[in-house]
């Protein structure tokens, strides 16, 4: 789906992912960045000139200003895209989410004896399966709130790595693997529609 | 129960039950989402976030208070292999953090660790 990212949904995608993978390090903050965005802009870097994000220790944070920004721009999203609809679809999203997670935790627990491959091959093909419904999710929603077609990139590039022969683009947490972008996309949308999480 | 040798011992000292994650044992100190450093730290958190998984690779262990097999705590802790116990209610209003405890993976119990310190 083609939608209009402004720059203001471009700095806070990369806000986002700079406070969702907190601790991680800071090449792989910077890869998941830096894949390609519709919009021209160079947000990375006015996030950092802005001083909303800064190098830690080892990795990349949030500053105190890059958090109220964040806050501020949350609200603003969440009000545009309207919370009944938004309420409407987390409940459409539970099928998916069961789903995927369903489909990972069985590999998981299978893979050890995946010596051919076919364990792999297994949740690639299912994962293809649920991922073709959940792109027609993502869609719609990336219609009103178009920083999560983001997210619909980075779940596409992790499933065609998997299919490749990568069995860490599964699950692994140490690489922008299809469970970890699932994780943050569930995240993101629950935190987009004002659900707590566990509710 | 089934416990493992480790913790055949221990049956007197649960805490708390809930769903194991896996097969580890580990012992270590109770730690929260502001306070990860520190020692062995077992990670207590009512549901993980992504924001967690930073913290959860310094970690011996993961409670939570929410999640079943399936649930992301759950999948995290299989690619850390890290022992795991999930569901337990109200493992963060039970454990004080720096509590030393022990985390049973294989039947989902976690301990008041012996001797007070992890071995």
């Amino acid at each position: 789906v083609t939608t209009d990212v402004s720059d203001l949904d471009e700095l806070l995608m990369v806000l986002q992912v700079v406070k969702m993978k907190r601790g991680m390090p800071s090449a792989l903050v910077e890869r998941v960045i830096g894949l390609p965005m519709p919009g021209p802009a160079d947000v990375y870097r006015t996030a950092i000139a802005k001083g909303y994000c800064a190098s830690g220790p080892t990795s990349l944070v949030l500053t105190e200003q890059g958090h109220a920004y964040w806050a501020r721009e949350r609200e603003r999203e969440r009000e545009a895209v309207g919370g009944p609809w938004m309420s409407r679809h987390v409940e459409s999203f539970q099928q998916h989410n069961y789903a995927v997670k369903a489909l990972v935790s069985s590999y998981q627990q299978s893979r050890n004896s995946d010596a051919d491959g076919l364990q792999l091959r297994r949740v690639v093909a299912g994962l293809s399966k649920t991922h073709v419904q959940t792109q027609r999710w993502l869609d719609t929603l990336t219609m009103k709130a178009p920083r999560f077609g983001h997210y619909e990139r980075r779940l596409a590039l992790s499933l065609a790595n998997a299919a490749d022969g990568d069995s860490t683009a599964v699950a692994s947490v140490l690489t922008d693997s299809y469970h970890t972008v699932w994780f943050e996309m569930h995240e993101d949308l629950l935190m987009l529609a004002g659900i707590p999480r566990g509710e | 129960m089934l416990l493992c040798a480790r913790c055949a011992d221990r049956v007197a000292r649960i805490l708390l039950t809930g769903t194991g994650v896996g097969v580890q044992c580990a012992e270590g100190f109770v730690a929260v989402r502001a306070e990860s450093s520190g020692t062995a730290p077992v990670f207590v958190v009512a549901m993980t976030s992504p924001e967690d998984i930073g913290a959860l690779l310094e970690s011996v262990a993961v409670v939570t208070d929410q999640g079943d097999l399936m649930c992301h705590a759950a999948v995290i802790a299989r690619e850390l292999d890290i022992a795991c116990v999930v569901g337990t209610k109200d493992a963060t209003a039970v454990l004080i953090v720096g509590q030393p405890v022990s985390v049973c993976s294989r039947e989902g119990i976690v301990f008041e660790a012996l001797k007070g310190a992890p071995s």
